[in-house]
């Protein structure tokens, strides 16, 4: 946790004082052991988390304002091991963390596992200076807590899944043929460098939300009521979006294929190659998409 | 649904092997939730869009709120689902193109007649031969003639006057001119009958639901050809006219197909973490609270159809069975104990059997719609 940000309350100003004393009372903290002060702590290092150090005062009380002190109190409080916030979070959640999880898993007992194992998480099994280390500590109530474990579960799911792919045993693979797989063979066609960066740039003309959709249909296989759900559309919003989309995208790659001296027909006719008989170095691509600035979120110095 | 060319799939691909710090749980599920500031949503989606793994965080985190609460799966019946109302609406426009035609084909032909063109206005009848209609249409014209029912002179004066209103519409409009195709009496007796053979082709589902539902007062502005219907009715009764029958439906059918094409939205409920209860009538969109009582926080609900069961803090349990207009407290009681304990759980798979699960592990069981209670 970096330290730039977190400041005590009094530096700040006596408005965020008398709105930390708010959040406090609204949070209920006191009922489960959880002081003003350790309140305050937990606010500022959310604060400092996500706010760069010169955001207005506006912005800090907004932030605050937003943020679900009710189920951030109780998350530390169970992270600091408080028996009666164990209690309330395991009736509040206990069944809800396993429906999620079952949800997740797509299958009973994948989703018990699943569960267990965030359960073990959240509740803290390892031990660092003698305290226990439970994953509620790190939510900070940006969003509900349970959609918090929700995510938390995906993750986890996602991570189990990739962990399983690379520890396929030998008999595994040799039942899907890959030791025995063929050799890659040559290229049988050269990819023209003009269809490959005209449709990097009408790619790049897509705003992120397009993009978004566009991989979760085309990549992700994503039906259009899942897009829609996810993006709190109606489904019919999303299959307009998507014709669309993919209309435009094929214009605006023949348009730029024409401004690189291609006639209309081999533009169309290099947009129907298959780009499984193409041989992209995408190796080498992909190792210059990487050098792409890494997520933050605060630098854009946004009120988060 | 357009197909994205290859290459593109294959380069977008390409985009979604971003590495790079991931949003941590707490951004993603904020985004999720819709919770995020404008900049950092963007920074979230901007993110999402090009890695593959929190695509697939993003997906498994979005809550399947059918599949959350089961009661509620079974009271939104799938004939409300989308694809059944766009079908529904494309039958409704068939119906609505049908019912039009065959409303206006007999009336037009019922006209047509050389000599009441003739009587009606001589000279616009002499302007529009000389537009040149095709020698089939002519034909076409005549056997109407000679098939009409009718007596070519006009002697109801209802009728008469329609024909006026009807011709009169047809100079005033310079496309109607132009499309006539029939010289003589059949520009006074078609310009109604092109009008609405052409008009509901054109007719959106949006188009003929309006229309439906604004029929009697609407339809001498949207559609000529019917206001003229309209107006003519009675007059086709008294003559006995074999497109009458036909035309006294038509109000009808349009009338149920408004009512196929706007379905009641089935409520859907939901818990927020707060414990209060919320109804969606516009399948999720968005959600309004619902006051059930007091101080109680729920954590359990069950819903099918117009019965709801919400269950929540020390054993409060309260039952709707008007979709949640109006509420009342029911009391679990069992060997003259009453429930205190939290419940946790609600199924009521019918309206008489009921299961509650409580936070010390009891299950509380009715069989008479919350008469009485078992305590397992």
């Amino acid at each position: 946790m970096p330290d730039r940000g977190i400041q005590p309350v009094a530096e700040r100003s006596a408005e965020l004082a008398t709105l930390l004393d708010e959040l406090y009372q609204k949070s209920r903290g006191a009922e489960f052991g959880l002081t003003v002060e350790a309140f305050e702590q937990i606010v500022q290092e959310v604060i400092a988390k996500y706010l760069p150090a010169n955001v207005p005062r506006a912005g800090i009380h907004d932030f605050c304002a937003s943020l679900r002190v009710e189920e951030l109190a109780l998350a530390r409080a169970c992270a600091a091991g408080h028996d009666r916030a164990w209690e309330f979070f395991l009736t509040r959640y206990r069944e809800k963390l396993y429906n999620i999880a079952g949800y997740i898993a797509k299958e009973s007992s994948a989703g018990r596992e699943l569960a267990d194992s965030i359960y073990a998480d959240l509740y803290g099994t390892t031990t660092r200076e003698g305290k226990r280390n439970s994953k509620l500590a790190s939510y900070t109530g940006r969003g509900s807590l349970e959609g918090w474990l929700r995510t938390v579960m995906a993750q986890e799911f996602v991570n189990r899944y990739r962990r399983q792919r690379r520890t396929v045993s030998l008999d595994e693979e040799s039942e899907e043929g890959a030791q025995f797989a063929a050799a890659d063979r040559e290229p049988a066609i050269a990819v023209d460098p003009r269809v490959e960066s005209a449709t990097d740039e009408a790619l790049a003309e897509l705003s992120s939300e397009d993009k978004f959709v566009l991989a979760s249909y085309f990549l992700d296989s994503r039906t259009l009521a899942e897009i829609a759900r996810s993006l709190r559309v109606h489904e019919s919003t999303i299959s307009r979006k998507v014709d669309k989309l993919a209309k435009s995208l094929r214009k605006r790659i023949l348009t730029g294929l024409a401004r690189r001296g291609m006639s209309r027909r081999q533009a169309e006719e290099a947009l129907q190659v298959d780009v499984r008989d193409l041989r992209v170095n995408l190796r080498s691509r992909l190792v210059q998409e990487s050098a792409s600035p890494a997520f933050s979120e605060k630098k854009a110095g946004g009120s988060g | 649904m357009a197909d994205l060319p290859k290459i593109a799939v294959q380069r977008l691909h390409g985009k979604g092997l971003a590495t790079g710090t991931h949003p941590d749980a707490n951004l993603i599920s904020a985004f999720v939730e819709n919770a995020l500031s404008g900049d950092s949503h963007a920074q979230v989606l901007q993110h999402v869009a090009q890695c593959d793994d929190c695509r697939e965080i993003v997906f498994l985190s979005t809550p399947d709120q059918v599949a959350t609460l089961p009661g509620t799966a079974a009271a939104s019946s799938n004939w409300l689902a989308w694809p059944v109302l766009r079908w529904g609406a494309a039958v409704a426009a068939v119906v609505v193109v049908v019912t039009a035609v065959t409303l206006h084909r007999p009336l037009g032909r019922r006209f047509v007649s050389s000599s009441s063109i003739q009587q009606t206005d001589a000279p616009i009848a002499n302007e529009r031969a000389a537009s040149a209609p095709a020698p089939e249409e002519k034909r076409e014209t005549a056997a109407a003639a000679r098939i009409s029912p009718v007596p070519p002179v006009v002697t109801n004066g209802a009728t008469a006057k329609v024909n006026d209103q009807g011709f009169k519409r047809q100079a005033a409009s310079p496309m109607l001119g132009q499309e006539s195709p029939a010289p003589g009496a059949k520009i006074a007796a078609e310009p109604s009958g092109e009008l609405a053979r052409a008009q509901p082709v054109d007719l959106t589902a949006e188009q003929a639901r309006v229309q439906a539902e604004k029929l009697p007062a609407e339809t001498s502005q949207r559609v000529p050809a019917r206001a003229k219907d309209a107006a003519a009715e009675p007059a086709a009764d008294t003559g006995g006219g074999i497109g009458s029958g036909v035309r006294s439906s038509a109000p009808a059918a349009s009338r149920s197909n408004a009512a196929m094409l706007m379905p009641t939205a089935a409520p859907r409920w939901t818990l927020t973490s707060e414990g209060t209860l919320q109804r969606s009538l516009d399948y999720g969109r968005t959600w309004q609270t619902i006051p059930v009582a007091g101080q109680a926080a729920f954590r359990a609900l069950a819903a099918s159809g117009r019965d709801i069961w919400v269950g929540g803090s020390k054993g409060a349990l309260y039952h709707s069975t008007d979709a949640g207009e109006n509420w009342l407290q029911v009391q679990p009681v069992t060997a003259g104990q009453p429930l205190t304990d939290d419940i946790i759980g609600v199924e009521f798979p019918d309206a008489l059997d009921g299961k509650l699960t409580t936070s010390a592990k009891d299950t509380w069981t009715t069989s008479d719609g919350g008469q009485t209670w078992n305590r397992q």
